[in-house]
């Protein structure tokens, strides 16, 4: 674009200067040569002609570091016409004529350059010419100034490099000495150092010459022939496919070498399996005997696509090896499904073979189990794998594992554990899941027995040393119960003599102390027992817990048993010592014959308990630990007094439940329709809140209720039909029922359609937010509703009959007079 | 030539080597490469005595191990050719004669124009 000012005045003048003196800054040499031709144009002043002579050169620089020899050469001419000494920049237009080809040209150029030019303002053109005359334009050296030192150090480098090829080595050590530091030709003479001390002095050769100089192209070339192998390929991709052919000729490959070099050297940005493939079947011969074919068999993992190829080319594959690489293709794709049916059809071709190959199967099952994400078939496939190859520990673990953690099939279970056992006697898991059987079965004798097999295989184990004490300490109080006195000292001393350490010392001495009391002396007996609880519990209300129930054990009256101890009653437990409560208590329930005695042992301490649950602010995990064990045992009203102080507290689903639960004493089916509805918002609220534990707690408990009833309807109106019919002996009545039994029947299936459809999106917490304002009364009744949840059903119905304005004869206050709740000032 | 390394090749035994021999050679590589020499070297020495020590051992290795193909040693061994010590002085000019070329004088100019 041309740019163009007026310049009528002085004024104007400066303006135009300044402005081309901006363009010239900016490197804006085309607008800056227009501007300054209009300033020369007007005066003839000097400043403009350097300005554009500059610009001219700059310009015709930019277009030759583009490649664009013919325009800078143009622009060259521009540059001659304003600059006062063109020769000041010769060896560019020297080195643009040279790269436009133009012999003529390049020889009249030639000939303008003074031997001081060539040998001292040109130093870097001076290089180019020595290496393009030493190469491929020897007759540049005519045209040169023949009295110049360049002239002189190019006979002499000629001359070396004439000695090189004579193999002249004393001729061009002293020829090569010759070469001053500071010529034309040092690059050469490093370049000829370096080839003569092939290949040692290369890499130190490169850091010597400038990346620059016309030299580093050979010295990098020299460099590259150094390489061998994958890196040798590696390199040539950076040269012509002539130098890169030059090397490999340098280097003496054959012709299948060069064919091979030639392919990799093609694909070098992306070498891929399908390339290495088909490189490994067309060179082949490049290898020894079977080498391509192993490793092309090992590739159509990666490439399977080759199998085709494969055939082709090779011996084929058993249909069984073909399989097993295909599985592993598709293993390695992720695809385990595919990857199944391959190694079926490899169990398949196994059975066909005549060769002993039922280890392979096995293995292969074994593998095709861990690909399983079904737990049932993965188990099923650990089985089949047992036909084959019966001795593997690790299927029987992982089967018994499943079925153990199904708990499916008890029998099955069994059966496996018993064949583990038959081929593995002697493993200590096998044995301990045996030991762990018998307890479930209450074969004491038999778990007695694998305790002892796992101790002499393993003296120190501590699993069942503990089992052997207890076994032992179990037995003597048997016999403490039954009055036979004759070996409960052998068994204690059993239980003694596995040295289990200072509290289970403690046990025994507890033990020793009931026999006393039985047998021996009553006074011993209780002082032995008294200083052996001391020893294991330091609260009143542990000890007491402990005493009343192996006095329960062994028989004894506990009420004699428990003079000795002090009292626990105004105790408080601290976390610790209710934590050693619910320890005891898990630890008695494991037997579930002990289960009564330890209601009426837990009986003598539930008052303690009580009061410590009332007054002492516990963590809530250990609220549930205890509900947890109180559940176990079925202690309902500890644990019902115990949800009523945490729903208050913390208001979670897991204590909405256990409330729900203990007040109907863990009877599902005594569930009013009522609560029924109750426990299934209470458990979308556990699904909601994560609480997986619970929601399984809650589903099994509904549940149970369902199985108990043959009606599935969930329908609060089919509920108290139902129960309209079963008023038999001990039927549960729902409070609803009494209170809505007068409403005609028509009114009573269009209010009860309503209030399930309200049950479905009202919270107990709307619904009293509906009844008052009174946040203090609210919480009152919300309170209520939590203990009796016909309270919330009962208030949803008087909603219900609100909403269709139908009149029941029944206000929000009668309901709440009728489950003696206080009523509330001005509801209707 | 060893272009798939298998714990065969790493532990220096025949295929056919029994579960004695195998332990053998286990133990003579793993005193000669203690773990605190070379902590990868004895990695693979331990899991190649893993993966071949006894039968089921190798059954397992050969029926499901996917092997570990290494092109480049592969590609070194295609491109054997005699070891060069030195370059003839007619191989040097050849490589000087095809070092100039366009980039040569490009390069060259733009040191020029600095």
């Amino acid at each position: 674009m041309t740019v163009q000012y007026d310049i009528d005045s002085n004024h104007n003048e400066n303006s135009l200067e300044q402005k081309a003196l901006a363009e010239l800054k900016a490197e804006h040499y085309k607008e800056a040569i227009e501007l300054y031709k209009q300033l020369w144009e007007t005066s003839d002043d000097k400043k403009w002609q350097q300005q554009l002579s500059y610009c001219y050169l700059q310009r015709a620089t930019s277009f030759a570091e583009r490649g664009m020899y013919r325009e800078a050469l143009l622009l060259w001419d521009n540059y001659t016409q304003f600059a006062e000494s063109p020769e000041e920049a010769l060896d560019l237009y020297i080195c643009w004529q040279i790269q436009g080809e133009d012999g003529h040209k390049i020889q009249t150029a030639l000939k303008q350059l003074s031997a001081q030019q060539i040998d001292q303002q040109f130093p870097e053109l001076a290089v180019l010419l020595g290496c393009l005359i030493l190469t491929e334009k020897p007759e540049f050296k005519r045209y040169l100034p023949q009295d110049s030192i360049f002239i002189a150090h190019l006979k002499i480098a000629q001359v070396a490099l004439q000695a090189y090829l004579d193999n002249d080595q004393q001729q061009l050590n002293e020829v090569l000495k010759q070469i001053p530091y500071r010529s034309a030709f040092r690059d050469f003479k490093t370049l000829l150092n370096a080839a003569q001390n092939y290949p040692q002095s290369i890499e130190q050769a490169l850091t010597k010459i400038s990346v620059r100089s016309p030299y580093y192209q050979a010295l990098s070339l020299l460099h590259c022939s150094t390489f061998e192998g994958a890196k040798l390929v590696q390199q040539l991709g950076k040269y012509s496919y002539s130098q890169a052919r030059e090397i490999a000729e340098i280097k003496g490959f054959n012709n299948q070498q060069q064919q091979l070099i030639d392919s990799l050297v093609e694909h070098r940005d992306d070498i891929s399996d399908q390339v290495k493939f088909n490189v490994l079947i067309q060179y082949q011969s490049l290898w020894p005997t079977g080498v391509a074919e192993d490793i092309c068999k090992a590739m159509l993992i990666h490439y399977p696509e080759g199998h085709k190829d494969f055939k082709k080319h090779f011996n084929g594959l058993s249909g069984f090896e073909e399989n097993r690489l295909k599985a592993l293709a598709c293993e390695n794709k992720s695809n385990n499904i595919e990857a199944e049916a391959y190694w079926r059809q490899c169990v398949e071709a196994l059975q066909y073979e005549n060769t002993d190959n039922n280890l392979k199967m096995a293995l292969i099952l074994r593998h095709m189990a861990a690909l399983q994400d079904d737990i049932e078939l993965c188990n099923q496939l650990m089985i089949e794998s047992l036909d084959y190859d019966a001795d593997d520990l690790a299927s029987y673990q992982h089967i018994l594992h499943y079925f153990k953690q199904s708990d499916l099939d008890r029998a099955e279970y069994l059966q496996w554990l018993q064949l583990g056992l038959e081929h593995f006697p002697q493993n200590i898991e096998l044995l301990t899941l045996a030991v762990q059987q018998e307890i479930e079965n209450r074969q004491y004798k038999k778990v007695s027995e694998y305790a002892l097999q796992i101790i002499s295989l393993d003296p120190l184990n501590r699993f069942a040393k503990d089992i052997l004490f207890s076994s032992y300490l179990d037995h003597a109080r048997k016999l403490i119960q039954d009055k036979d006195y004759q070996s409960v000292e052998q068994y204690i001393n059993q239980a003694q003599d596995l040295k289990l350490g200072q509290k289970n010392r403690a046990q025994v001495q507890l033990v020793l102390g009931l026999y006393y009391y039985a047998d021996q002396d009553k006074s011993e007996g209780l002082a032995l027992i008294t200083e052996s609880l001391a020893k294991i519990h330091k609260d009143p209300v542990n000890r007491c817990l402990q005493a009343a129930m192996e006095a329960l054990l062994t028989a004894l009256p506990v009420a004699n048993i428990l003079e000795g101890i002090e009292t626990a009653e105004n105790y408080l437990l601290s976390e610790q010592q209710l934590s050693q409560v619910i320890h005891q208590l898990n630890f008695y329930a494991k037997d579930f014959d002990h289960q009564l005695l330890l209601l009426k042992a837990l009986d003598r301490v539930a008052t303690t308990i009580t009061n410590s649950l009332s007054q002492q602010n516990y963590e809530e995990p250990l609220l549930i630990e205890l509900s947890e064990s109180l559940e176990k045992i079925n202690a309902f009203e500890l644990l019902q007094h115990c949800a009523r102080l945490a729903v208050e507290r913390w208001n979670a689903v897991i204590w909405q439940y256990y409330l729900i639960y203990s007040e109907l004493k863990g009877m599902a089916e005594k569930c009013s329709s009522a609560q029924i509805n109750r426990l299934e918002k209470i458990g979308e609220q556990a699904i909601n809140n994560k609480d997986e534990r619970t929601k399984v707690l809650i589903d099994v408990f509904i549940e149970q209720y369902y199985q108990a009833h043959s009606e599935t309807s969930t329908g609060l109106v089919d509920s108290l039909f139902t129960l309209n019919s079963e008023e038999g002996e001990g039927a549960y009545i729902d409070p609803t029922e009494q209170l809505f039994k007068h409403i005609p029947e028509d009114e009573l299936l269009k209010v009860m359609d309503k209030s399930d459809e309200l049950m479905m999106e009202t919270t107990p917490e709307q619904l009293v937010e509906g009844l008052t304002q009174d946040s203090d009364k609210n919480e009152h009744i919300l309170i209520a509703m939590m203990q009796d949840p016909d309270l919330f059903s009962a208030l949803i119905v008087i909603k219900a009959a609100i909403s269709l304005e139908i009149d029941i004869k029944l206000s929000i206050n009668d309901v709440l007079g009728f489950f003696n709740v206080e009523q509330v000032a001005g509801a209707s | 030539m060893t272009v798939i390394k298998t714990p065969y090749q790493i532990l220096d035994v025949q295929p056919s080597a029994t579960d004695a021999e195998i332990k053998q050679a286990y133990l003579s590589k793993v005193k000669d490469n203690p773990p605190d020499s070379d902590q990868l070297l004895f990695q693979s020495i331990h899991n190649a005595y893993i993966a071949i020590k006894d039968f089921k051992s190798r059954i397992n290795y050969d029926l499901f191990t996917i092997p570990n193909v290494d092109f480049n040693e592969l590609i070194d061994h295609a491109l054997k050719v005699a070891p060069q010590d030195s370059i003839t002085a007619r191989q040097f000019n050849t490589l000087l004669q095809a070092s100039v070329d366009d980039s040569t004088i490009q390069k060259a100019i733009s040191q020029v124009t600095k």
